[in-house]
């Protein structure tokens, strides 16, 4: 299934994607199918379900279309979220730290947050285990089984 | 400027968003968000939320923490409410800006401990941590009066592809990455720009990011996320029925 959303891509049509702010209303559905329809595809692709937010609501941001010959062959958003970071590195600090997070949860929520990420580095070694059986217990769930991280740090200097 | 501070108003921390045409600019904060919604800084978060007479969890990990954190069932003898604090209890409680100092001094003992620097010099982002300054830092652990850990909150943002056309991708990166960068996410004091690819896609879509600044964060750090609000999948689908 993938195979075939894989050599649909890469037919080039067009070299050129013009890109222009999504729309949503009753006199621009025509951007809101396209768009659902290319989650659709997706969805199909993977064989799994793949969530879509409302891309006109917070903490969805900003969303784009990309047309090629004037049809919309792709879209872009980017949406707000939060790491908790924890300072230190004691498993006792983390569990803790469980008894209180419903509090922060419910506090990120409320000011509109729908995704909440937290990573634990390999590189504390023995007590990244322990942590890591904290934060399931809190209610996360790992994503490395199913996505490949990646990250844009805009502290880094370019090459 | 952060996208969300825990010292501004619940309505002024909602994620922005560009309605229809609204120009990019529109969505930055203004400056001039007061603190209304930080707790006080000597509020106990564990007082405020631990029942005491919650059922306890008896797993491993909760076993090694018993030793640690206030045992479901005791009255709770926080150091701030005037009595001694038991030998082995953590409490937790907003932080104030004078714990940065304490935070920064046991964040540096954990990167001596981990034999590396955790942020900024070796750019090194998944898994490493913000430069910690107020409000960034929420909450502070405390045992027997001194501070042991904390814990921050990072804004960040994550960019997702709808569709599979790699070609859409690397416009987008051309495109619309360097308009993020400028318009969202400098503007807003944040560091991080996450994406997430399906692991099916990487491969053709990997490359694309990549032109795009993004750099794969290996197995650096195990990844995790949580959702805050109902499944809303397919919301947009529904917002029109």
């Amino acid at each position: 299934m993938f195979r075939q959303a894989s050599e649909r891509k890469v037919k080039r049509m067009s070299p050129y994607i013009q890109w222009r702010r999504y729309r949503q209303s009753d006199i621009y559905a025509r951007d809101l199918d396209a768009v659902v329809e290319l989650h659709a595809q997706t969805e199909e692709s993977l064989g799994r379900r793949m969530q879509l937010p409302d891309m006109m609501k917070p903490p969805v941001l900003e969303t784009w279309v990309g047309e090629r010959s004037g049809r919309i062959a792709g879209a872009f958003y980017i949406e707000a979220v939060c790491e908790p970071v924890f300072i230190g590195r004691d498993p006792h600090v983390s569990a803790s730290a469980r008894r209180f997070a419903p509090q922060v949860f419910a506090s990120l929520k409320e000011r509109g947050f729908r995704v909440v990420r937290m990573h634990v580095p390999r590189w504390i070694d023995g007590d990244a285990e322990s942590i890591a059986k904290e934060v399931l217990k809190t209610g996360f769930v790992s994503t490395d089984d199913e996505f490949l991280h990646f990250c844009h740090d805009l502290t880094r200097p370019t090459a | 400027m952060k996208l969300i501070s825990n010292r501004q108003s619940p309505e002024s921390t909602q994620p922005g968003h560009a309605q229809g045409d609204a120009h990019i600019d529109d969505i930055v904060e203004p400056e001039s968000a007061e603190p209304t919604t930080r707790p006080s800084g000597d509020q106990d978060l564990s007082a405020a939320f631990m029942p005491k007479n919650t059922a306890a969890d008896s797993s491993d990990a909760d076993a090694s923490a018993k030793g640690a954190v206030q045992s479901p069932g005791e009255t709770h003898t926080g150091a701030h409410d005037g009595s001694e604090p038991q030998p082995t209890e953590i409490t937790w409680r907003w932080a104030i800006e004078k714990d940065v100092r304490a935070l920064q001094l046991l964040h540096f003992q954990a990167e001596i401990a981990s034999g590396r620097e955790a942020f900024p010099a070796n750019g090194q982002t998944i898994g490493g941590v913000p430069e910690l300054s107020f409000p960034g830092v929420i909450a502070v652990a405390e045992k027997n009066g001194q501070i042991i850990g904390g814990m921050s909150i990072e804004d960040s943002i994550t960019a997702t592809l709808i569709g599979v056309d790699a070609e859409v991708l690397e416009s987008a990166g051309k495109v619309i990455i360097p308009l993020i960068v400028e318009k969202v996410a400098l503007r807003r004091g944040i560091r991080l720009l996450h994406s997430s690819l399906p692991t099916p896609f990487s491969a053709d879509l990997g490359g694309a990011l990549q032109k795009a600044g993004f750099h794969h964060g290996g197995r650096e750090a195990i990844s995790y996320r949580m959702e805050l609000k109902e499944d809303d999948s397919n919301s947009a689908k529904r917002n029109i029925q």
